[in-house]
C-alpha cells in the first residue's frame, strides 16, 4: 500500500490541492491524476523532452520529477499557454510554419521553445539548436521547428 | 517505464536539523533511505529498479545550499546549485569559464535546470550492463554492483578483488574542480568536515565515493588560480544527452605547469601534472601526460565507441585541450 501525501501547488494559474502516492511522477499526476493529456510520455528517462513542462519558470522533464516535489511550486503545461481561445504566438508560429508532423513531440518542443525565447528574446539560430537539444522529433522536422522559433524572435527564415 | 514499480515514502526536510532527525529515525527503524537532489539520475535508477529504497529524502527543501559566492580567492558553490545556474553565474563565467563549459555539456537544458552540481560530482558510476531496463538486465545474471556474483565485463573478477566493479566514473564537472584544488564540505550524523574533492573518489565502481551513508555534501570550495587558463573537451556520439565516453580538463597555471584531469576512463577520475622546464611548453611535457593518462585508463567495451578508438582518442583529446589553452595563452 503506497504512502499518500498531501500536495498544494499552482497549475496553469489555478491552485491544486490533491493527495498523491509518494512514488508518483509529475507526468503521471498531470496525465492520469489531473487528466491533462497534453504533456506526453515517451522515453521516461529524460532523453526525449516530450514531457517538458515549466516549473517555477524553468523547463524540466516531468517524467524525472516526483509529484510530491511540486509542493508550493508553480507549474505551466501546454494547456496553460493558450490565451482564451487564441493560440499562444509560439503555438501559432508552429502551425503557420508546418513545424508539426505527427505532433507527439510538439507540447514539449513548444514549451521549451517558449522558455528559450523568454530567456533570450534575441536568440540566434545556433542557440535555438542548442536550446532544443533535449527535445527529440522522430518525424525529422527540425528545420521547420527552427523556422517557427525564428519567426517568433523576428529572425529571417534561413534554412540551414 | 512510467513510474517506479516499488512503493516508497517521500520526505522533503526544510532544515539540516529536520534532515538529521529524519535520518536518525530511518536508521532506528531500519528503513533504507536515499537522498535525492535534482533527481535526474535517481529517477531512471528507481524506475529500472537499480535503486529500491523505503524512503526517498529530497534535499530540494534545503534552500540555503543553493548559492554561489566569492570569498577571497575561493568560490563557494552550494551543492544544490543547478547546472544551468552554474553556467549563467557571473562569478563562474569570470573566474571558472571552463567549469561553465563543462556544466553546459551535461545532458540537456531541461536536465540542467534540475540537476545539481552536488549531484553531478556524486553521479553514480555507469556500466553498459547495469544501466539498462529490467527487461534487458533479465537476460544476464545480477552483477556485483547489485549484489550478484559476476562481472560481465571482467569475467575473471571474483569477490575479494581490489576492484570488483569496473563501472565508469562519468562526471563532467569533477575534472575541472579537481584541477582547481577544490574541497567539499560534508555534513552527516556525526558532524561536519571538509575533505579534498580528490579524496571523495574511491577505486571501486560499487563503493565509488567515500561519502558515508547519511552524509551529504553542502558546499564545494573552488580555488581561483591566478593567471591560469583552463579548458574542457568531451567525446560523445551526440552533442547532447550523452555521458562522456571520455572527458579531458586541462589547466595551465601562471608558472606554466600543466595539469590534466580525466573522466570516463576508469572507476575514478585521474589527475596528472607536468612541470614547465626551460620556460616553454614542450612536446615532451604533453607526451608525458598522455603516457600517464593511457597507463591510468581501463577501457573495457563499455561504450558505443569501440575500445580501441576510445583509447586512441585519449591522447587526441588531451592534445586538443592543451592546445586550446596554449592558444589562449598566446592571445
Amino acid at each position: 500500500m503506497s504512502v499518500k501525501i498531501k500536495l498544494d501547488f499552482t497549475l496553469n494559474s489555478r491552485p491544486v490541492n490533491i493527495e498523491v502516492p509518494a512514488e508518483m511522477t509529475v507526468l503521471n499526476l498531470l496525465r492520469d491524476g489531473l487528466d491533462l493529456k497534453g504533456t506526453k510520455y515517451a522515453c521516461g528517462e529524460g532523453e526525449c523532452g516530450a514531457c517538458t513542462i515549466e516549473v517555477d519558470g524553468r523547463t524540466i522533464n516531468s517524467c524525472l520529477m516526483m509529484a510530491v516535489d511540486l509542493q508550493g511550486r508553480e507549474v505551466m503545461t501546454i494547456e496553460g499557454m493558450q490565451e482564451g481561445h487564441a493560440l499562444h504566438p509560439m503555438q501559432q508560429a508552429f502551425v503557420d510554419h508546418g513545424a508539426v508532423q505527427c505532433g507527439f513531440c510538439m507540447p514539449g518542443m513548444i514549451i521549451q521553445a517558449n522558455y528559450l525565447v523568454k530567456q533570450n528574446p534575441e536568440l540566434t539560430r545556433e542557440e535555438m539548436k542548442r536550446g532544443l537539444e533535449g527535445n527529440i522529433c522522430r518525424c525529422t522536422g527540425y528545420t521547420k521547428v527552427l523556422d517557427a522559433v525564428a519567426a517568433v524572435v523576428g529572425l529571417n527564415e534561413r534554412r540551414n | 517505464m512510467t513510474a517506479p514499480k516499488k512503493d516508497f515514502d517521500f520526505a522533503r526536510p526544510k532544515t539540516i536539523e529536520q534532515l538529521y532527525n529524519l535520518v536518525q529515525e530511518c536508521q532506528h527503524e531500519g528503513r533504507q533511505f536515499i537522498f535525492s537532489a535534482g533527481g535526474t539520475d535517481i529517477m531512471p535508477n528507481l524506475k529500472s529498479e537499480i535503486l529500491s529504497p523505503d524512503i526517498v529524502i529530497s534535499l530540494t527543501g534545503l534552500r540555503a545550499l543553493n548559492n554561489i559566492e566569492k570569498q577571497g580567492d575561493h568560490i563557494i558553490i552550494g551543492a544544490l546549485t543547478s547546472l544551468s545556474e552554474l553556467c549563467s553565474n557571473n562569478n563562474i563565467q569570470k573566474y571558472l569559464p571552463a567549469l561553465a563549459r563543462a556544466a553546459h555539456k551535461v545532458a540537456s537544458p531541461q536536465i540542467r535546470n534540475r540537476a545539481t552540481i552536488g549531484g553531478n560530482i556524486m553521479v553514480e558510476n555507469r556500466c553498459s550492463y547495469i544501466n539498462q531496463s529490467p527487461i534487458n538486465r533479465e537476460s544476464h545474471s545480477p552483477c556485483f554492483k547489485i549484489g550478484g556474483d559476476v562481472c560481465h565485463l571482467v569475467k575473471s573478477a571474483k569477490r575479494g578483488d581490489d576492484i570488483l566493479c569496473q563501472a565508469r566514473f562519468v562526471s563532467d564537472t569533477a575534472p575541472l574542480l579537481l584541477l582547481q584544488n577544490s574541497t567539499v564540505n560534508i555534513i552527516g550524523p556525526a558532524g561536519s568536515k571538509e575533505i579534498k574533492l580528490a579524496d571523495l573518489y574511491l577505486n571501486d565502481g560499487i563503493e565509488s565515493k567515500s561519502l558515508m551513508h547519511g552524509e551529504i555534501i553542502t558546499h564545494i570550495k573552488v580555488e581561483i588560480t591566478e593567471n591560469s587558463l583552463s579548458h574542457y573537451e568531451k567525446l560523445t556520439i551526440r552533442n547532447a544527452l550523452d555521458f562522456p565516453s571520455l572527458g579531458v580538463a586541462a589547466l595551465r597555471r601562471g608558472n606554466g605547469d600543466i595539469s590534466v584531469a580525466l573522466t570516463g576512463l576508469n572507476t575514478r577520475p585521474g589527475v596528472f601534472h607536468a612541470k614547465l622546464e626551460n620556460h616553454e611548453t614542450s612536446d615532451d611535457m604533453i607526451v608525458d601526460i598522455c603516457r600517464k593518462a593511457n597507463d591510468f585508463t581501463v577501457t573495457y567495451q563499455q561504450d558505443f565507441f569501440p575500445r580501441g578508438y576510445r583509447k586512441n582518442m585519449i591522447s587526441v583529446f588531451i592534445r586538443r585541450a592543451i592546445n586550446k589553452i596554449l592558444e589562449g595563452a598566446k592571445s
